[in-house]
């Protein structure tokens, strides 16, 4: 393999594929990177085994065709502290030439049969989305999923194409969100799969990095992406996903409109007298206020008031504050419409049509 | 029958020498003589409701039924009733029950000596009559009419004629309730109901050729068609996976045949619940046996765990003793030595064949653990148990000087099983697991004390499937849980749905945390609370895995807890949480101050 292209070309191929090879320990093979020269194109690899990542380096003048596979770390970093703007690299047996005004470097390479096979993606049957879109709903979503240590299809997050939109779930089992986005285009396509949630956060990386839209498709057992120049690879969690819509109450009689940002501001101040074994709030809802309330033995007690729309019954109901404050981020700005029933049943947090919220309560039990 | 290993897993039949089935015809119901009747180890058998149903499905098999039928109202309190068909009785036959001494399984001497059949004393239904109101329906095989006996309080009616299946009924209703004393005893329909599913399950598994159902409150708890095999059997009551591990086992000498199966020694249990060892079709427990099954797993186990065993032994009738307790349950063998020897060979052979499939991580933190416990001698005094009860700060004051408590110094964790931490005289190194589950059981514990947890319901609630014992020990404990913040409902057949958990168990496993505290609920230990089962089950199953990567925060935030603590140097297992190096061991170790000799 001989070819030579820009620095910065070849680093921002090598950025996109960092997040991938540092999250590997296992194999020192996974900590590296394959670079293929082929005819006119070069392209950078990296996988660790759940999630892949290809990307196209261009433009670039390929003199011979070839592959290498090198470690990421040393190479990302020897390329930094380059002194020239362009570069060139050569396959010398098993290792790698890079020479020029900053010395000569031979780095050893890796087998590249070794390197294990990334799935490739095509255009077809595949839905399109604007990055903006998806990173959107991912951020609306993600935090939601389960910790690694516990129910494991419930780690991911359940992507969805129904009724021509796209629909992104995550529940932890305590709280489940719900995001919704607008398709740009593509045709028909079935996609229902839980995506790991790394799977998921490189997808909105590789979608804030790249520019235009992404196309996203599933094949049974993987999620496909594609965004300018960089695929994705991602393996899908088997095993059922809870029926998230079940989960959704359907009578919340006691509806409460209020200012996002007004409210987490008041949740925040609450919470910092709680403890983290009794990380509890309390919401009193009145006739034009919700009291947020906070009662800690031997910490001390808060009193918050906020002003809301709200005309119905008063009703009184725990919540862990990093539930709520959460669903809060996600809104960000603007209005925030809050849904009750009664003080052990699920309570919703939504905004317009795009962002479905819903939390369990926490109750003090006596344990006497 | 005997079974051989042929290939991976399939298994042959082959026919026993000796007949245990019992007679087709049992011949007629008589009363035993008085010098036979005064050899039978006597004494009262009819305790609580699961006692009634042994008796009557026992009878069921002698009568060489396909299929028994078990249906109780309330726990067996309020109706016990089982339908077989075996070979029934003749009328005849049927005005001879209720009688003490009454049976048709043995009439000379010499037959007390070859027992082949589950009764013989001819005592069991003759003691339910006096306790219960009982009917009876019998028909013999072949025959087209039959004939219906009650008796109440032991007043026995008239004898009637009637048409009925071949077959027989027994239905018991009213159990003690002449007897208030035993009545008050009873204990609650969960607790019974699991008692009897134990019972049945015994049954079942000697006997997997018989179809076996059970309902209660008239929903189905256990529907169990005949089984090819016993493996199937065990299946079936246990699930796939568990079959699937088991090591097969067979050793036949001229007058013993020890078969069956067991776990290999990783999948091991916390009492010895989970031996069941049956000998010529009756479940029984026997000393040899036990000792043998302990002995071959030496040094496999770690010290508070019981190997999972299914045994089955067959041996001549007449070179065993059932005739040494009146529930049978014990057993004297002739050549007690002989037996064990046999068993003992039968499962080392098993566990010497087997090669565990061990990943190198894994060899390599079993043998780190070995190395930290051999320290653990040197480095902590023995016998601190952590009385359970005891509230968390009346630790004694030698616990305190074990731990260097004083804030941490830099940390590191290694082998995402270990936390080392520098401390001014030098270094702790911390069992993440064991310092987690000991915070978590304490933190538990105070909340309870205080009168008030912080509960978190969950909007996916986790459905449990357990076995029918399983089953209704969870549901007993119904009101336990929920003081911890753990609701916990009945969801249809043998499963459970958990609807709430304690705000500060974040990663626990809902299934895991049941299934050990089923466990639990099986070891008997002094003095221990329900309560406490429920906390150490919730603290085992809520604290971090060893083998799981914390990030510096959480090792912070654990070892910011444990300072704020007392009484945190031992889990409550009472396994150490911390080995304290100190610089002078250290030093020593390296030879530093040691002058040259
Ligand atoms: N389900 C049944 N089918 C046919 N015969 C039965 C059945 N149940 C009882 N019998 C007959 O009634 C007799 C008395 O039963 P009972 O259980 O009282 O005594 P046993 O089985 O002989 O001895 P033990 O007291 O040890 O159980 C039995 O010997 C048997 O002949
Ligand atoms: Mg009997």
């Amino acid at each position: 393999m001989k070819l030579s292209c820009q620095k910065s070309t070849m680093l921002s191929s090598l950025q996109l594929l960092g997040p991938v090879t540092a999250g590997t320990t296992t194999k020192p093979i996974l900590q590296a990177v394959k670079l293929e020269a082929i005819d006119d194109k070069a392209v950078l690899e990296a996988t660790d085994l759940e999630v892949g990542v290809r990307c196209l380096v261009e433009p670039v003048e390929v003199q011979e065709a070839g592959t290498v596979v090198l470690q990421e770390g040393r190479l990302t970093e020897l390329l930094r502290e380059w002194p020239e703007e362009k570069i060139c690299m050569e396959t010398r047996g098993s290792m790698c030439l890079l020479s020029g005004k900053g010395g000569v470097f031979k780095m050893a390479g890796y087998d590249p049969e070794e390197f294990p096979v990334i799935p490739t993606f095509s255009d077809e049957g595949s839905v399109e989305v604007s990055a903006d879109e998806l990173e959107g709903m991912i951020k609306k979503v993600v935090f939601a999923c389960a910790s690694e240590r516990v129910r494991h299809t419930m780690t991911g997050v359940l992507f969805r194409e129904e009724g021509g939109e796209l629909r992104m779930v995550a529940t932890d089992g305590r709280r489940l969100a719900f995001a919704r986005g607008k398709k740009s285009g593509g045709g028909k396509t079935t996609m229902d799969g839980i995506v790991p949630r790394r799977g998921v956060e490189l997808l909105s990386r590789i979608a804030t990095h790249q520019e235009g839209n992404v196309l996203l498709k599933m094949d049974g057992t993987h999620l496909l992406a594609k965004s300018g120049k960089a695929t994705l690879c991602s393996q899908l969690i088997e095993g059922q996903y809870p029926n998230y819509e079940e989960a959704v109450p359907k009578d919340n009689d006691k509806k409460v409109e209020a200012d996002a940002e007004g409210l987490a501001a008041a949740i925040r101040r609450a919470t910092i007298l709680t403890t983290a074994e009794r990380h509890l709030i309390k919401l009193k809802l009145q006739k034009g206020m919700i009291v947020v309330e906070a009662e800690t033995p031997e910490v001390g007690e808060a009193m918050v008031d906020v002003e809301v729309k709200y005309s119905g019954e008063d009703l009184e109901i725990g919540f862990n504050p990093d539930f709520l404050l959460d669903a809060l981020k996600a809104i960000e700005k603007g209005t925030v419409q809050l849904e009750f029933k009664g003080p052990a049943t699920a309570a919703i947090m939504k905004r317009s049509h795009d962002f479905l919220y819903v939390v369990m309560p926490i109750r003090l039990a006596e344990t006497t | 029958m005997k079974k051989t290993e042929t290939e991976m897993g399939k298994t042959k039949e082959v026919t026993s020498p000796w007949p245990l089935t019992p007679n087709p015809c049992p011949g007629r119901i008589h009363l035993l003589d008085p010098v036979v009747a005064g050899k039978i180890a006597a004494g009262e058998v009819i305790e609580r409701p699961t006692s009634v149903v042994k008796e009557l499905v026992e009878n069921s098999i002698d009568a060489g039924a396909s299929r028994i039928d078990v249906e109780l109202m309330d726990g067996g309190k309020g109706l016990i009733k089982v339908i077989d068909n075996g070979v029934g009785m003749s009328p005849e036959d049927l005005s001879m029950l209720f009688l003490k001494h009454a049976t048709s399984k043995i009439s000379e001497l010499e037959d007390l000596e070859a027992i082949r059949t589950l009764g013989f004393r001819g005592e069991a239904l003759a003691s339910i009559g006096v306790v219960s109101h009982t009917r009876i329906l019998s028909c013999a095989r072949g025959e087209a009419t039959g004939a219906e006996l009650e008796v109440k309080g032991g007043k026995r009616g008239e004898l009637k004629f009637v048409g009925a299946p071949e077959g027989t009924l027994v239905e018991v209703r009213e159990l003690f309730y002449n007897v208030p004393a035993r009545r008050k005893f009873l204990k609650a329909t969960p607790t019974e109901m699991a008692s009897i599913s134990e019972v049945l399950t015994k049954l079942a598994l000697s006997h997997p050729e018989i179809h076996f159902t059970l309902a209660h409150n008239q929903r189905e708890v256990f529907n169990l068609p005949p089984s090819p095999t016993v493996k199937d059997r065990i299946a079936t009551f246990f699930g796939q996976d568990f079959a699937k591990e088991l090591l097969f086992i067979n050793s036949r000498e001229p007058t013993l045949e020890v078969s069956g199966y067991i776990r290999p020694p990783a999948q091991s249990y916390g009492s010895a619940r989970m031996q069941y060892t049956f000998l010529n079709g009756r479940y029984v427990r026997e000393v040899n046996i036990s000792h043998a099954v302990q002995e071959s797993y030496r040094n496999l186990l770690p010290s508070g765990r019981y190997p999972i065993v299914f045994l089955f032994l067959k041996s001549e009738p007449s070179l065993v003793d059932v005739n040494v307790h009146p529930t049978k349950l014990e057993v004297r063998f002739r050549e007690p030595s002989k037996v064990h020897g046999q068993v003992l060979k039968a499962l080392k052979n098993a566990l010497t064949q087997y090669t565990p499939k061990i990943s190198p991580s894994l060899q390599e933190a079993a043998r780190l653990t070995s190395i930290i416990q051999t320290q653990d001698k040197t480095g902590f005094p023995e016998g601190l148990p952590p009385s359970l009860l005891q509230t968390a700060d009346t630790q004694t004051s030698t616990v305190k000087r074990e731990l260097q408590r004083t804030p941490s110094g830099p940390f590191v964790q290694i082998h995402r099983t270990y936390i080392v931490e520098e401390t001014p005289k030098g270094i702790n190194i911390v069992d993440q697991h064991a310092l987690h589950e000991i915070l978590l059981y304490t933190e538990l514990k105070n909340k309870i004390l205080e009168g008030q947890i912080p509960v978190q319901r969950l909007l996916i609630p986790e459905l449990v499937e357990l076995n029918s014992n399983d089953f209704f020990n969870i549901i007993g404990l119904q009101e336990s849980l929920a003081r911890v913040g753990a609701e916990v409902e009945e969801f249809g057949q043998n499963t459970i749905i958990v609807r709430s958990l304690p705000q500060m168990l974040k990663d626990l496993d809902i299934k895991e945390f049941i299934k050990d505290l089923t466990e639990r609920l099986k070891e008997e230990v002094e003095g221990e609370h329900v309560l406490d089962k429920v906390l150490k089950a919730l603290a085992c199953k809520g604290a971090v895995k060893s083998g799981c990567r914390l990030d510096p925060q959480e090792i912070q935030t654990l070892l910011e807890k444990r300072n704020s603590l007392q009484a945190v140097a031992r889990c409550p297992h009472g396994r150490p949480t911390t080995l304290f190096l100190s610089v002078e061991e250290l030093d020593r170790h390296f030879k530093r101050r040691t002058p040259k000799g």
